[in-house]
């Protein structure tokens, strides 16, 4: 019988290939100690693949947590990989655009050598202050977004939409183009927030109190106001106390384009025969005529025989044509002769904006004195921010500290949040 | 040397000491039922017993299959462990020592792949096969050349080949050692033995080996 190749290398593998000796008792005890060993270190390795396991899924949830969580917006100033700082001048260079990329996918263009600041984000939108120029802004909608532009003594609330939005300093002109969706705006001469939608642009001039709704563009002629000092920070309380005084009523469309005038103003008018004139002239915006009718009067005699609310309209025209000495005497004669009324109180909150680049200090006083005696008044959001920005620029940002606690805590969404939130750091 | 001749020397021992006490050793399983039994209770006597009835076949079936009588003592370790964690699976008690040698050659043929991996990265040196008489040149070299041809056919049909033909396996316990069915371990012999005696045609140091040593055992 002939042994196959696979039998014959079998038997070879068998003779030749030595094996060893036998396991015996001695080895199995071995085993046994073996076997202690491995299961030991197998319940220690399956210990630790499910300790490890579970930190894996704790890690993954709080990723995912983390994911859902909404983000604070930030965002990125043109071509730059930087983010950008809350309470930041941006400003677009003369002859240029410049593009602010938020985190979400909204987009603000400005115009050339328009100025805004960027002063808090939340995980739904951002606040932003329009100081001068116009920009584009194309505003993703989500759900619950809020988006705030403050443009002078105006503010926009925006939730998803296009538009244009501007703010001439000079003029004083809030203007605003609607290319897709709605706003609302809110500001000096309006009761109630004005809904712009589709294509409808809305003008307002603050020192004309002229508003207008149309299909088209409007255009508006106020008068310049050269007592406005364009490099501070925001500029919206000038204006405002001119629009809220001296706006008139005006239709505009379904809703109420009017004047804030307030009840006390309004009265002492309506008693007053002598002071109606000033009064009724700077409703109208005719500011230069008051200041006329003043010189030729004499400035003097008008003081000492001015009803208070005349006096505060004198003050306000004088700041507007450009005489800062004539409105400090107005506003003083106010505090002097009706010291408890809204008006005087009114003068101590320009007496402060009129010192402010002269006497920072005596700024302060007037601030202080104005939120003491009108801790709910019209312009208290701005005096203390006011009062911040000059504590902070006479004795830094360590004195600043409890100002700006104290103001996020009174305006936490205020045109000076961001500010008060850059002095305390993060 | 076994359990009972351990136990008979113990008994011996402690009669001569005065106040000694006898201790009884457990008596190791009697039957492959008892063995199994006592491995999945994981008790001494059971794994000692494991040791002393499948070691030797374990070892052997590696170092054949492998050629290798390197960390020989490892892989039976690794083998028998490994039964006893899995001898709650195991449903026929008969068929312990298929199920013995099953293990064996899956954990041969994962080191199998293991060492020629290392090998082709240059991370493992040439293994000197054990042979019986280490002088014997022609042995070593014939050993060698049969081992080198092995290394070149398929690892599966491979160890098929060491329990079929080296430890006279039938084919239904090779095909259920090799994982594979009965058909299949014979087609795979089949195509392994055309491949083996076309290599072995071809290189006469193995050709003299079989013709020397490969007579009747």
């Amino acid at each position: 019988m002939t042994l196959s190749d696979f039998e014959r290398a079998a038997n070879a593998m068998r003779k030749s290939v030595a094996v060893g000796s036998e396991g015996g008792p001695v080895q199995g005890v071995h085993l046994v100690e073996a076997l202690k060993r491995r299961m030991h270190k197998e319940a220690q390795t399956r210990r630790f693949t499910a300790g490890t396991g579970c930190a894996l899924l704790l890690v993954g949830v709080l990723v995912a947590v983390r994911q859902h969580q909404p983000r604070i917006l930030s965002y990125q100033v043109g071509t730059s990989k930087e983010r950008g700082v809350l309470g930041d001048y941006v400003s677009a260079p003369t002859g240029k655009s410049l593009e602010l990329h938020f985190s979400e996918g909204s987009q603000i263009v400005l115009e050339s050598r328009t100025r805004v600041r960027v002063t808090g984000t939340t995980s739904h939108g951002a606040m932003m202050t329009l100081e001068d120029g116009r920009a584009r802004a194309d505003i993703v909608h989500r759900k619950g977004a809020d988006w705030r532009i403050l443009a002078g003594p105006y503010v926009v609330g925006v939730t998803g939409t296009s538009f244009d939005v501007g703010y001439d300093v000079k003029t004083q002109t809030f203007e605003l183009k609607m290319h897709s969706g709605i706003v609302k705006v809110l500001g000096p001469g309006l009761e109630s927030p004005v809904e712009v939608r589709d294509t409808q642009s809305f003008v307002l001039s603050a020192n004309a109190a002229e508003s207008a709704k149309e299909s088209n563009n409007t255009v508006v002629h106020p008068e310049p106001d050269p007592n406005i000092d364009s490099t501070h920070p925001p500029t919206a309380d000038a204006l405002a106390a001119n629009a809220v005084l001296s706006g008139p009523t005006r239709s505009f469309g379904n809703k109420s384009v009017a004047s804030q005038v307030s009840s006390a103003s309004a009265a002492a008018a309506a008693n007053s025969p002598a002071s109606e004139s000033w009064a009724r002239l700077g409703a109208r915006g005719q500011h230069r005529r008051i200041v006329e009718l003043v010189e030729r009067q004499g400035l003097e005699s008008a003081t000492a025989t001015a009803s208070g609310p005349d006096l505060f309209a004198l003050g306000n025209a004088a700041r507007f044509t450009g005489k800062p000495g004539v409105a400090v005497r107005a506003y003083q004669a106010v505090r002097q002769r009706f010291s408890n009324s809204d008006e005087a109180s009114g003068a101590a909150f320009f007496l402060g904006r009129l010192s402010e680049s002269s006497d920072p200090t005596r700024a302060m006083g007037w601030y202080e004195r104005y939120v003491a005696e009108a801790p709910k008044g019209a312009w208290v959001a701005d005096a203390l921010g006011r009062h911040l920005v000059l504590l902070n620029g006479t004795q830094g940002a360590a004195s600043a500290q409890g100002a700006a606690k104290n103001y996020l805590g009174r305006f936490p969404n205020g045109p000076y949040a961001g500010f008060a939130r850059t002095i305390l750091g993060p | 040397m076994n359990i009972r001749a351990i136990r008979g020397k113990g008994s011996e021992a402690p009669a001569s000491a005065p106040g000694a006490k006898v201790l009884a050793l457990p008596s190791p399983p009697t039957s492959e039922q008892e063995l199994v039994a006592g491995l999945i209770a994981h008790r001494p006597s059971a794994v000692q017993a494991l040791y002393s009835q499948y070691s030797g076949i374990v070892r052997r079936i590696l170092i054949q299959a492998l050629g290798s009588d390197r960390d020989v003592e490892d892989l039976t370790q690794d083998t028998l462990i490994t039964v006893i964690k899995r001898a709650s699976a195991l449903r026929k008690v008969q068929s312990l020592r298929c199920f013995v040698i099953g293990v064996a050659i899956h954990l041969a043929k994962n080191e199998n792949r293991r060492r020629a991996i290392r090998k082709f990265v240059g991370l493992d040196d040439l293994i000197e096969v054990p042979v019986v008489a280490p002088h014997d040149t022609a042995m070593v070299q014939g050993v060698r050349h049969l081992y080198q041809a092995l290394d070149r056919m398929d690892v599966t049909a491979r160890m098929a080949f060491v329990l079929r033909f080296v430890h006279g396996c039938d084919l239904a316990e090779t095909a259920t050692a090799c994982g594979c069915t009965i058909a299949t371990i014979r087609r795979k012999l089949v195509r392994a033995e055309a491949r083996f005696t076309a290599l072995a045609q071809a290189d006469p140091v193995l050709r003299d080996f079989l013709n020397q040593s490969g007579g009747a055992p």
